[in-house]
This record gives C-alpha cells, structure tokens and sequence, in this order.
C-alpha cells in the first residue's frame, strides 16, 4: 500500500513531521500575521525609545556594579503593557496568540538580547502554569500581572528548576531518578512545606511568583514531582546571590533560597494526588509537561539568536559600507560580500526554524487550544470584560481542569509530542550556533573596531554564547533531537545509558 | 640544549608560574572589572620588578637578548593564569623590536637609562590591528631634525599607562609610512579614556590624539613596513603562545570540573559526546603547545626566512583558541558563563587575541600574498 505519510523521506518521518508549516497552512488563523505585524511594531517603539538608547550603558553599569537590578527597564516594559500581551483574554489579559511572540523576541533580541530574556522570561512562568493545565492557579496569577500593569508596579513570573548539583539532569526522567535534586516538597496538612535552593534563575529577583519543581521523594523525582507556585513574600523563602553573568547582564540570574517555606494546596501547579487516576503514569506526565514547556521555550531562544543574528549582520553591514581596507572599501571586497552573504544566511535560517516550531507548536503544543480557528475567533473578537466573565466559572470548574489533562496530558500523542520536543531542539541547537558565527564574522570583519565596547558586536558575542547554554546545553538538545526524531520508534535505542 | 639552558627555562617556567598564581590569580575577577573599576598597579610593579618587561631587551640592557623561547615561556605560563598581564608583556617587547630593527637600539637605551617606574618604561602600540591596512593614520610633517605629528592613532595598548608610545604616521608629501616615537606625557598629546573592550582588560587600551606633537623618526623615512614584517613573524608566535597558553588553562578547568560535577548518577567526564570535546581540546592544546616549542628550539624569531613556517603554525592557533575557550564553557553549562570561574574571561580573551596584528582574515589572504606572491 502506497503510503502519503511516507513520502518525503525512508527515515521513518511523517510528512507531518518534515513539513509542520503545510500542515499548518490551512488551520493558522489569518488574524495572527496581523498580530505579528503589530507586535513588531511595538518593539521597534520600544527599541527606540527605551533599550537602544541605553543598552551598553546599562551593561557597562551592571559590570561596573554587579548588583545593581535594571528595575528601570521592568517598569518601562510595565509601562508598555509587555507582562499581559500574551496573557490570554480568558486570564484578563490583551490575548496576542503565542505565536507572534517569538517575532516580537527577535526584535528586541537585535537590540538587547538581556531586555528581550527580561520579558519573555515572565511567559515562561505562564507556559509552565499551561502546561500543568492548571488555569484555575494561572488566572488567580494571571490577575496579578494585569493589576501589577494597571498599578505600575510590576507583577511578574519566573520559572524555578536548575538546582546547584542538577542542571541537565532535570531534562529528563531516566536522568533525574540518577540525579542529586535536592529541592523536597514534603506534605502537610493543606500543602507542603519546601527546602532547597534553585540557582541561575532568570528574572528570580524580579519576580514577584516563582513557578518552582520540586519532588516529594529525593530518591524517586520524576515519580514525585511536584509545580507549584510561591510568592516572594512567602515567609521563608529568601533571594540569595545574583550571578555575575559574561552578558546579559540587564536579565538577573538569582538563587532563589527555600527554607520551611509552606506552599498551600491551592498554588500547587500538579502534583501526584492531581495524575492519580490518570491513564499515563506521574512519570511520564514529568517528561510531557517538561517537553511541552521547552518547545515553547526552545522557539524562543531561536528567535532570540534570529535577533543577534541580525542584530549583528545589521551593525557588521553598515562598518563595511563604511571602512576601507588597503584602500578598498571593505563592501566592494569579494570575500567580505560571501561573508555577509553568510550572515544573511543565519538569519534567515534561524528565523524559518523558529517559525517552524511555531508552527509545530500550533498544531501538536501548548499554543493548540487558542489557535484552533473558532476558539482563536471567539476570543479575539468578543470583549475582553465578557470573555472574563464567561469564562471564570468554566476556568474553575472541576471539570474543565479534568477534561483540559485529559485532553493534553492522558490523550497526548507520543509522536505530536515528539515533533513539537525534536524541532525545538534542533531550532535551539541550530539557532544558537548560527548567532555565535555571526558575532564572530561579525567581530573578524570589524577587526579592532569590533573590540570595543561603544560598538556593539562584542556584548552581542557576550550576550550570545549563553544561547547555547539556557534551555539546555546544545549538547543535551542534540540529544534530544536524536531522541524525539531520530532514535524514535526505535526500540533497539537507549538514551543516557552511554557506557 | 646546555644543561644551564634547561636551568634557566625551568627558573623562567618556575618564575611565571609562581607570578601568575600568586600575585595574578588572587585579583583577576577584581582586574577584569578595570576600566570600570581600579586596577591594582602592585601588579604590574611587581612584573616589572621581575623583569618581565626587560625580556626581549639586549643583554647590555638587562634582557634576553631577543630569546624567543624565553618571552614564549613566560608567555604561555602567564596567559594561563591571565592572559592580559602576557599581552602587556608582548606588546612592550614588540615595540621593543620594532625599535631594535629600526637601528635605534640608542632610543631604547634612553628610556631606560632614564626610567623611574614601570610606567617610564612601558613601550605602548597598536597592536590590534595591520597598521598599512587602516586608512586613518596619524600624519607627520618634519621641522628641522624633528617631525610634528597631527592626527589620531585608535586602540593604542598600554595607551594610559606608558611613558611612550610607538605609533605609525604617514609623511606628507610622499605619503610614506614611518614609526615614531612619542613622549605620551607631552602637553601636546591627549590620551582618551581608556577603551572598554572585548577581553583583555588588565591589559589597558586608548586612543591617543596628537596637536603638534614632537616625535623622534624610528629608522628610515618611509621604511615602516619592513620592520613591521621583519617583526611579525616572530611576535605572531609569540601572540599564538598566549592563545595556546589560555587553552592551556580553559582544557584543564573543563577537566577537573567533569571529574567531579556529577549527570545522572555519574561524572560527566564519563559521558562520551563530553569525552570527545574534552579530547578536542586535549589534541588541540597539545598540537598548539608541541608546535610553538618545536618553532622555538629550530630557531624561530631569527630572521625571516623562517617566517613562513611560523606564521603557518601560528594563525591556526589563535582559532583553534577560540574554539578550545568556547568548549570550555560548555563544559561548565551554566557556571562557565558565570565570573567567579574563569572560563569566560579566557573566551574573551581569545575571541580578542584573534585581531592581534590584524583581522583575522585579512592575516590569512595576507600569508597566502606574501608567500605565494599572488597579487597584493
């Protein structure tokens, strides 16, 4: 029998896994190329206005005085209404579709690629609270951010799981079990009661909840893993260090300190008593949630690199346009031309991966639910006071949390999982290695102009390498694509079982 | 090799080491914040009292006497520690040279006869960049037995610091292009604040503008380039002893940190996709290190006949030190991108490293069109 699905390759991929954007041709809603537009537009307002002018006086500020917390700048994003733009009108908030966010990402990425993580950090938060489907805890939350914008006084997410002794380990299930966690949610009446410590969080000192993993059994973390949400006033709990970053340096990365801090049932995001009941296992309900997060995040740190890509490529032009070399024109020089032609390359690159995902990420991932063309209309046109008040009491109803995992968690299918957990990776992988050539082509064609500060390439190259860190080394997301594209269907495969 | 020669590379070797971990490694984080912060000048009194800046001087001047192995090996030791402490030490030797082969070993015997401090005696230059490929060039017009120079000469390193610098005018009327030497503390020079750069940064850099300046001609009018070339084959090794002294540095961090950090249950050391970046690096530092000392002992940095062999070993290396440096943080994930481990300054250093002389680039056409003669 001929096989459609098989068409495009013999490696055992689908069409639908080569070609999400096809598949999503037809079931996109029109209406998010105008968000995009419009997103774009306001971060270019926002670059103009706010980031460009002080970018590299802030990073110098921030290496003269490690300490210091760009606060300024969160309240000038507040001020532009960046912490409730992706908040669906459901939570109260201005409902812009996912999607257009890795777009409006890259824009403030080729400004600064700190301020672009400042403010996209906070939706990681909310895709966590997404992820465990738990929308009675993320519209109390969600409340916060949109009263923090209309207050002034900023109200914003984080998201907590690198511990000091477990970073990579906690991508994983078959690594976290071998793993030294060490933040344990122990239960008492009405919640738990936390100890621990998380490091290199971004925005910790910023953020007014932290959506924190933590695991009830230290011996078995991916069979006990808990989400909850804690505030920064919770007695307890305390900011420690803030890391002296290479770059990024107007983004904090906190220690956030965990001590007999008590969480309340009602801001726990899941736990094993929510999965009990559930056809799949608390295990790998872990992995689900964990992928579901990362192919949102993952599209982000390739949007971010599509923006120092063309940050970079932008600055490196306009130095060649303008130097002569040996009385040449730097421009006019044949290898110069195939180097700029290089750069263009990654950026364009970069920016159809990080569609790719976006596309994946509609039709398979966590922006599904509102990209559906009815809900999607529904939404964007219905008043934003009506849409609230029609759906809170849906929103909080037992049933709709019981139906919304069944429909994301139990009924999820391996393979749309996969798909939307493989492309972000390699997007991620592929996305963070093309900015860091760009910024060294970009710093090679410069030559000693491209040293300095003042010019800007060099706290691109600063900015950038931690794009092959965050969201998992690239080495880890190598491996992640092997898993989820490569290796899958495979059973004769193991993973991080390497002897 | 004499046995006392083995003695005094030891002593040297030893010398560094001690240097480096002693007086360097305490204050790096603290220098690596200059020029947003005070820099601790004990340091540098104390390289000088150590003679480190004397090296490369004739024997009558209290130096080496031009030994090549001797300025790498204080080098490499020093870079992998800190490569901005080596680099101030290049860059005062190279200027050193230049002036040597200009015939004007008189001028370098002034500066230190009259030297008082460290600061008298430094040599700056600008070193990050090919002086006959820039357009802007300080100009120079001579009265009497003197020139006057007129202009700016950008990223001159050790700028702020030195007594003097070295620096490259065009003469007007025929255009030719000669070195000079200038009296920073002259009221008629301004040296700009010190430039806030890639890496390097106990290594200070500025701009320096000249209004009528009085400069003494180093050699012969018009002769620039042919000291630079003679000059540069010898210091492009000694520059790629510093990159391969910071992957000294960044491999061994990366090695000892993933025997000990723990994925999975296991040393990360044990992982084999890490195993393979960790042999990377190995195979690399190793192949820079064997490189550099056989060029030193088949007698590089005597003459230019050699050049070729030395620039060909050499430029590699300042790439494979920004491969090696960017490895390392990866080994690290998260703690190699932070300050407190030194993984991510010795990146910096070595993405800076690679405009040493020049755009990187430019070095390799530049190679293949002075030893394969293909049109310039």
């Amino acid at each position: 029998m001929f096989d459609s699905d098989r068409l495009m390759d013999r490696s055992g991929l689908s069409f639908q896994d080569m070609n999400c954007n096809l598949a999503a041709v037809s079931k996109q809603p029109k209406g998010i190329m105008k968000e995009v537009k419009e997103v774009v537009r306001l971060a270019r307002k926002f670059n103009d206005t706010v980031v460009r002018p002080q970018a590299l006086e802030m990073d110098r500020k921030i290496h003269r005085d490690p300490d210091y917390l760009p606060w300024e700048w969160v309240k000038a994003a507040n001020e532009f209404g960046f912490y409730t733009l992706w908040i669906p009108k459901m939570f109260g908030g201005k409902g812009y579709s996912f999607s257009s966010m890795a777009y409006f990402a890259e824009e403030l990425a080729s400004c600064c690629l700190g301020m672009a993580n400042l403010i996209s950090v906070h939706y990681l938060g909310l895709a966590t609270l997404t992820a465990t489907w738990n929308l009675p805890l993320a519209l109390k939350l969600c409340k916060e951010a949109v009263e923090g914008e209309k207050s002034g006084v900023p109200c914003l997410f984080d998201f907590a799981i690198t511990e000091p002794a477990a970073g990579t380990d906690i991508a994983d299930t078959h690594l976290v079990d071998k793993g030294s966690v060490a933040l344990q949610a122990v239960r008492v009446e009405g919640g738990y009661t936390v100890n621990g410590t998380k490091i290199f969080i971004s925005n910790g000192h910023f953020s007014t909840w932290h959506i924190v993993m933590g695991y009830e059994d230290l011996k078995r973390p991916a069979d006990t893993f808990i989400f909850f949400a804690l505030k920064s006033d919770t007695k307890g709990f305390s900011l420690g260090r803030k890391e002296k970053k290479m770059g990024q340096k107007a983004c904090p990365a906190s220690e956030l300190i965990f001590h007999d801090c008590f969480v309340p049932d009602d801001q726990v995001c899941i736990d094993a008593r929510q999965t009990r009941g559930m056809s799949r296992s608390h295990r790998e309900i872990y992995q689900i949630i964990f992928d579901s997060i990362c192919s949102s995040s993952k599209a982000g740190v390739c949007a971010f690199s599509a923006g120092v890509a063309r940050g970079v490529y932008e600055k490196t032009l306009e130095h060649t346009a303008n130097t002569r070399v040996g009385g040449s024109l730097m421009m006019n020089l044949e290898w110069v031309q195939a180097r700029l032609a290089d750069m263009l390359r990654n950026v364009a690159v970069t920016r159809l991966l990080y569609s790719e995902v976006n596309f994946a990420n509609g039709m398979y991932g966590l922006n599904k639910m509102l990209q559906v063309k009815p809900a999607y209309y529904l939404y964007k046109y219905l008043p934003a006071p009506l849409v609230a008040k029609i759906s809170a009491p849906i929103v909080n109803s037992s049933l709709c949390l019981w139906l919304t995992r069944k429909i994301q968690l139990d009924w999820k299918k391996d393979e749309e999982l996969q798909r939307t957990t493989g492309w972000a990776s390699i997007a991620k992988f592929t996305g963070s290695d093309a900015a860091m050539e760009n910024c060294r082509i970009g710093l090679d064609l410069m030559g000693q102009e491209g040293l300095r500060n003042e010019n800007a390439i060099e706290k691109f190259l600063r900015d950038s390498k931690l794009l092959q860190i965050y969201e998992g080394t690239n080495e880890l997301n190598r491996l992640e694509a092997f898993k989820c594209v490569i290796g899958r269907n495979r059973f004769e495969i193991t993973m991080f079982e390497d002897r | 090799m004499t046995t006392s020669d083995e003695r005094e590379y030891k002593l040297l070797i030893n010398t560094s080491r001690d240097f480096a971990k002693k007086i360097l490694l305490p204050h790096r984080e603290e220098n690596d914040r200059y020029p947003l912060a005070d820099m601790d000048e004990k340091i540098m009194e104390k390289a000088y009292e150590l003679d480190f800046f004397h090296v490369w001087l004739p024997e009558e001047l209290g130096g080496f006497g031009g030994h090549l192995k001797k300025l790498v090996l204080i080098l490499e030791n020093i870079a992998e520690t800190d490569a901005g402490m080596a680099v101030m030490i290049l860059i005062n030797a190279m200027a050193q040279e230049i002036i040597l082969q200009a015939g004007e070993g008189k001028a370098l015997a002034d500066i230190c006869t009259r030297e008082k401090s460290v600061h008298d005696f430094l040599i700056a230059f600008p070193a990050f960049t090919n002086p006959f490929e820039t357009s802007s060039v300080a100009n120079a017009r001579k009265k009497g037995d003197t020139y006057i120079l007129n202009g700016e000469t950008p990223y001159v390193v050790l700028g702020n610091i030195s007594g003097q610098a070295l620096v490259y005018a065009k003469i007007e009327g025929d255009d030719s292009d000669s070195f000079f030497l200038v009296d920073l503390k002259a009221g008629s020079v301004r040296t700009g604040d010190p430039v806030i750069s890639l890496g390097l940064h106990a290594c200070p850099v500025c701009d320096v503008c000249f209004h009528d300046t009085e400069a003494m001609i180093i050699g012969e009018k018009g002769k620039a380039p042919d000291y630079f070339n003679r000059m540069y084959g010898t210091f492009m090794l000694a520059g790629a002893s510093i990159a391969a002294g910071i992957m000294r540095g960044a491999f061994d961090d990366a090695l000892a940190y993933c025997r000990n950090r723990v994925q999975g249950g296991r040393p990360i050391g044990n992982w084999s996709e890490l195993q393979l970046m960790l042999s990377h690096m190995a195979l690399t530092v190793k192949n820079a290190e064997t490189m550099i000392a056989c060029l030193c002992e088949g007698g590089a940095g005597k003459g230019t006949e050699g050049d070729e062999g030395i620039i060909s070993a050499s430029i590699p290396i300042f790439d494979q030190a920004r491969d090696v440096t960017s490895s390392g943080i990866q080994a690290l994930g998260g703690y190699g991108y932070m300050e407190d481990y030194s993984q991510e300054k010795r990146f910096r250093d070595a993405q800076h490293l690679q405009s040493f002389l020049g755009r990187a680039t430019l070095k390799k056409l530049n190679f293949l069109k002075s030893f394969y003669k293909l049109a310039s």
